[in-house]
């Protein structure tokens, strides 16, 4: 047991980092893949595996560098301290964003499909403080609820499409590798950018109690990712089609609508199957939340790590209710995703990899 | 503070907005659309043209549990006039003394009128499932006259016709023969798809009018009930004439309606209904055919097969730039019913042979029957051009343009049966 010594072991970080990967861009994601190459779209996981896997070497590779430092510490060790700051700052900016957005299209799909009439504040307040309250508690409690939820999460997630896969019509994913080449790829990198969650390794890395397996449980994770992506878009094409998962706001939801269970005694269950989202959803944006308050606090050298929750619940949530209607919240949030997503997965950490290696600064020899 | 703080909790918690008592509600579990055919003043605005009749069925809970209630009956039809169908739940719920709910209806409904317009039965599909109403797996049928008709029916079986639709569809024993299942969510993506889908028919019943009675009330809407009427009838609903006649007879019809067949819908518009024969057909090239009886006369007697399951196969091919359709259909049964002497050894290996291949003819005759509808409609609701799209996609680039006008109607289709008869029964 690692009781209040702000450590996670291997297995919680690898939990953790699998449910916040697992969140609403998943939801999305058979209608961006869908909309770009058509029924080949299964196949975008496994090429932005590729793409992901660079990510993680870019990230790993400077993480591995000053093992147990965290991103505001060695960024000013790499980047002298003024640009280092800078760097954190836009880091910082660009979770909040991210964060907003993705609490945005979280509760306007909770308010679409189970509260319909509860203000979308209040459905966003809610999760906020309920963040807040796991958080609050360290890295240690997160890691801790991840091994919880994972069973409640992935369990159903696979009965359910079991259950859908021995009735899906796989001629729906015919004609096989008819697309064009230029569209695999840009749908590769959209896809990639589903695994954002990576970029909190820079900051969580730092709290593992084994930093050099960072990179070997960032792997594993991204390959379960990788398989259940897969998987999801291949249930969404056979079972509601490729042409209706492009027009689609959240192509998944429709296909748990669709379902038919046996007998009929359950009904509405894409309400259930939400419930289990939701959880993962919470991992996702409490890890989004601490990291950010995280590095609020080192960037101003507080002793109390979780002083600064609080500070960075309202920007959060400020963000989050900008966008006017679900139409612009979309449009902002995929075009946020697709344009900034990749600076802090790979531009970066590479660049700041590299100019560790030519200044020759490590966690051991810092520059003079 | 503490104390303030949590008794504060409670007027956040989300449940304050969305909590409605069950009471408060009414289930709509049959859904019912059609196109009012009285005639429209051209000059009134779009948005104000009651285009649609939607019929819902508002059930009454406690007589349908068995307990005492208030309810003369155990629901209450009620037609809607409306422009639209959202607009229709508002005009619904001024004269309900509940909201409604569409979290469980078990059945859609759409009305023959409602069929022939393109561009209403589209409006009237986005609005089912822009808004989630209902959900996608929820079985649809095309009603061979008024749907307001269909709703009043009177079924002694179950006297909610939507829960009589569940269970019937619901029941995974009943044989794949007569009828292919429709679900919203498939009938979107076949129509997607290749522009063309079938859904079951639900036929009225014939002989004896639906007793029910037409009373207009001020407002312009109307409300049936389900007394009978001492009323002269006639049989028009098959023809889809407006039934709402003042002279209709109170002869009460139980199970009088059937479902089998299918009507054939192309790019949201009905182009004809076909029998149960033909859509026996179009499920043994979909090879979705289950406990199929097939009927052969051998030695002047009748001898049934029936045909447990089917599995097909179409191949394409060309020659001298035409191309052609081969559909390989494999049949696994047993012989269910025929009768033999006892002195003879009916079923050996010679006349088993012979018997297959009347069977295989028999089936051939069911298939080209079938096809032969198919061309005779110019439209393919047996899904080969979608086969040719996902088998051979560059085929299917040479002949997609013109697949529609004349490709498939001149298309040759080759037909290859062969059948397994696994046993003979426990007789020989």
């Amino acid at each position: 047991m690692y009781t209040h010594n702000s450590r996670i072991s291997m297995h919680q970080f690898r939990i953790m980092l699998t449910l916040q990967m697992f969140n609403m861009s998943i939801l999305i994601l058979p209608r961006i893949c869908s909309t770009i190459v058509g029924q080949d779209g299964y196949w975008l996981p496994l090429f932005g595996f590729l793409i992901g896997s660079i990510y993680i070497f870019a990230i790993t590779g400077l993480t591995n560098r000053f093992r147990g430092k965290s991103f505001v510490e060695y960024s000013k060790i790499i980047l002298t301290k003024p640009i280092g700051i800078l760097v954190t700052i836009m880091f910082l900016v660009k979770i909040i964003i991210t964060i907003g957005f993705e609490l945005r299209l979280f509760a306007e799909m909770i308010q679409r499909v189970l509260l319909p009439n509860t203000p979308l504040e209040v459905i966003m307040l809610l999760m906020l403080f309920a963040t807040y309250y796991l958080i609050k508690s360290g890295v240690e409690a997160q890691g801790r609820m991840a091994e919880i939820l994972v069973y409640f999460i992935f369990v159903p997630v696979v009965i359910v499409m079991l259950f859908i896969m021995f009735k899906a019509d796989y001629n729906q994913l015919l004609p096989m590798f008819r697309s064009d080449v230029n569209k695999v790829l840009v749908g590769s990198f959209h896809t990639s950018v589903t695994f954002m969650p990576l970029e909190f390794v820079l900051v969580i890395g730092a709290f593992v109690n084994r930093p050099k397996k960072i990179r070997r449980c960032c792997f594993s994770a991204l390959l379960v990712i990788t398989i259940l992506e897969v998987l999801i878009i291949i249930l969404t094409f056979t079972g509601i089609g490729t042409i209706e998962s492009s027009r689609e706001f959240w192509p998944v939801l429709t296909l748990m609508e669709s379902i038919q269970l046996p007998g009929s005694f359950i009904e509405n269950q894409e309400i259930l199957m939400m419930g289990w989202w939701i959880m993962s959803v919470f991992m996702y944006i409490s890890a989004g939340v601490y990291v950010a308050s995280l590095l609020v606090s080192q960037l101003c050298n507080f002793k109390r790590e979780n002083v600064t929750i609080i500070p960075v619940i309202p920007f959060i949530f400020l963000i989050a209710v900008l966008p006017s209607s679900l139409l612009y919240a979309y449009d902002y949030f995929l075009k946020f995703q697709s344009k900034v997503g990749v600076v802090f997965l790979l531009i970066i950490p590479a660049l700041m990899w590299l100019i560790a290696i030519l200044r020759k600064v490590d966690g051991k020899h810092e520059a003079n | 503070m503490k104390l303030i703080k949590l008794l504060f909790i409670p007027f956040i918690l989300v449940g304050c907005w969305d909590s409605v008592e069950i009471n408060n509600r009414s289930v709509i579990l049959e859904f019912a659309i059609d196109k009012n055919i009285d005639t429209m003043d051209e000059t009134v605005p779009i948005n104000q043209r009651d285009v649609y009749d939607i019929t819902y069925s508002i059930p009454d809970m406690a007589k349908m549990s068995g307990t005492e209630s208030l309810a003369k009956d155990m629901k209450t039809n009620i037609l809607v006039k409306s422009p639209t169908i959202a607009t229709s739940l508002e005009e619904l719920e001024i004269r309900t003394r509940n909201t409604v709910t569409f979290s469980h209806v078990k059945v859609v409904f759409l009305g023959e009128e409602l069929l022939k317009d393109p561009k209403l039965l589209k409006e009237a599909i986005d609005s089912m499932t822009r808004t989630r109403s209902i959900a996608r797996n929820v079985p649809m049928l095309a009603v061979k006259g008024k749907t307001e008709d269909a709703m009043n029916i009177e079924n002694t079986q179950q006297p909610i016709l939507g829960l009589y639709i569940m269970n019937y569809f619901n029941n995974k024993e009943r044989p794949e023969a007569y009828f292919k299942t429709q679900i919203l969510g498939n009938f979107i993506r076949d129509i997607q798809d290749s522009g063309v889908a079938t859904m079951p028919i639900f036929h009225l019943p014939e002989g004896g009018q639906i007793p029910d009675t037409n009373k207009k009330s001020d407002d312009g809407a109307e409300k049936y009930n389900n007394e009978e009427e001492d009323n002269n009838t006639e049989d028009n609903k098959s023809e889809g004439e407006d039934s709402k006649s003042d002279d209709t007879v109170g002869e009460k019809n139980d199970t009088g309606f059937e479902i089998s067949g299918g009507a054939v819908i192309k790019d949201y518009k009905l182009v004809d209904y076909i029998d149960k024969e033909i859509v026996r057909g179009q499920l043994i090239i979909d090879g979705s055919a289950r406990n199929i009886p097939v009927v052969v006369e051998h030695n002047d007697n009748p001898l049934t097969y029936l045909a447990k399951r089917v599995k097909t196969k179409i191949n394409f091919g060309e020659i001298n730039n035409t191309m052609h359709a081969i559909i390989n259909v494999n049949m696994i049964g047993e012989i269910a019913e025929y009768t033999t002497e006892f002195s003879l050894n009916e079923f050996n290996p010679s006349n088993m042979e012979e018997i297959r291949k009347l069977l295989s003819d028999e089936v051939y005759k069911q298939i080209e029957m079938t096809v032969n509808k198919a061309h005779e409609l110019n439209t393919d609701f047996l899904n080969i051009g979608l086969t040719m799209y996902r088998k051979n996609p560059d085929m299917w680039e040479k002949y997609k343009h013109n697949w529609q006008e004349s490709a498939f109607q001149n298309m040759p289709v080759y037909v290859n049966i062969d059948i397994d008869i696994e046993n003979t029964g426990i007789l020989r």
